[in-house]
């Protein structure tokens, strides 16, 4: 168990590092050929190979020069060869206040053993909103306090 | 004393007669072009908006979507996002904690984090009473993939409606469930994210950066 906790920490960093390093393809390869790769914007990328083109492009646009800072506040093994892990992140080109980006990975084994990003999508977090809804019904508001709003260290 | 109440003293404070006309004429000028950008802007947002459609817009029967991976489950998979839309529809908070594990994580649109089975029930309990009153789900199913005979994931379209159902293409939230089998052949949900789709952002991105389009919305 533990060992393969570390090896998909190690998935995630390898991940974060391709993106730290604007490198498109490492980052599709951290991920499987059916993928889907749900932005916070609500675009839907399908496969590894155009999860890898489309962050190319971003890297090169949007995105350049940003750094992905990420905290797990989730990993939790659902069977032998998949596992879910919750993140709060934040991409930005100088260490970020707030994590304000909330990411769900569905992270799988493969035949050969390495486990892979089958599924990653990302919401940002709106604090006003939710803090109407935490008003108006307080018993919206999560129980477990301890994964709320997290900071960057 | 006398000399500084003179009228000479007096007068630079006051406008020259000509120059009034042209004040009033810049004023004009500056409120006119803060007019047109505003209405630029405005006409660009809707611009934006409306032609920021999705193509892929899905398929609504969960039994109709072609699975891949390993085969068997598919069935059973949507028998539990029925009952999932069965349960909200109903308002019923106990009957939706149920479809999930009991440490199952959920995110909804807004960036909450509800953590366990009790967590995403009360939570519900409280939307249901309240936000979500009377409120229906409609989905569109994007994809459904085994990645073993027990794990699964399930991307979708969706919405919350009153009266009529909303048509796959005004679903304005992406979804992604992880589902797991339960040891009595069952499924249910461990993970569930939700998004709204940010339209004129991702137009933005798909005019600026054309090649950050996906092939599907080609």
């Amino acid at each position: 168990m533990n060992n393969d906790s570390t090896e998909i920490r190690a998935l995630l960093d390898r991940a974060q590092d391709a993106w730290n390093r604007g490198d498109g393809a490492a980052y599709g390869s951290c991920f499987t050929a059916d993928a889907t790769d749900i932005t916070y914007v609500g675009t839907v990328y399908n496969g590894a190979g155009e999860i890898g083109r489309a962050h190319q492009v971003l890297f090169d646009s949007f995105l350049r020069g940003t750094r992905l800072t990420l905290e797990i506040v989730d990993i939790r093994r659902c069977g032998p060869d998949a596992a879910v892990v919750v993140t709060r992140g934040e991409v930005a080109k100088r260490t970020p206040g707030e994590l304000g980006k909330l990411a769900t990975y569905t992270v799988v084994r493969g035949a050969d053993g390495r486990w892979l990003i089958a599924a990653v999508q990302k919401t940002k977090h709106r604090p006003l909103l939710e803090a109407v809804s935490f008003k108006v019904k307080p018993a919206t508001r999560p129980r477990n306090a301890r994964t709320q709003g997290a900071h960057a260290h | 004393m006398i000399a500084t109440v003179e009228p000479q003293t007096v007068e630079p404070q006051t406008v020259p007669a000509a120059a009034r006309p042209r004040r009033r004429r810049v004023k004009r000028v500056l409120g006119l072009t803060a007019l047109a950008l505003g209405i630029t802007a405005a006409g660009g947002y809707v611009w934006l908006n409306t032609t920021a459609d999705v193509r892929n817009t899905g398929t609504p029967e969960c039994l109709d979507v072609v699975p891949t991976g390993p085969a068997g489950g598919h069935a059973e998979v949507c028998a539990t996002l029925d009952a999932l839309t069965g349960a909200w529809n109903r308002g019923d908070a106990d009957a939706y904690g149920q479809i999930f594990t009991p440490d199952a994580t959920y995110t909804t649109y807004v960036g909450t984090y509800y953590e366990g089975r009790r967590d995403i029930t009360e939570g519900h309990r409280a939307l249901f009473g309240g936000f979500l009153k009377d409120t229906k789900l409609a989905g569109s199913f994007l994809s459904i993939r085994f990645y073993s005979p027990g794990t699964a994931v399930v991307t979708s379209r969706g919405d919350t409606y009153k009266g009529a159902p909303k048509k796959p293409e005004d679903l304005s939230k992406t979804q992604t469930y992880t589902m797991v089998r339960q040891d009595d052949g069952g499924w249910r949900i461990a993970a569930f994210h939700n998004t709204k789709r940010q339209t004129v952002m991702e137009r933005i991105s798909f005019l600026m950066a054309p090649d950050t389009k996906p092939q599907a919305e080609k």
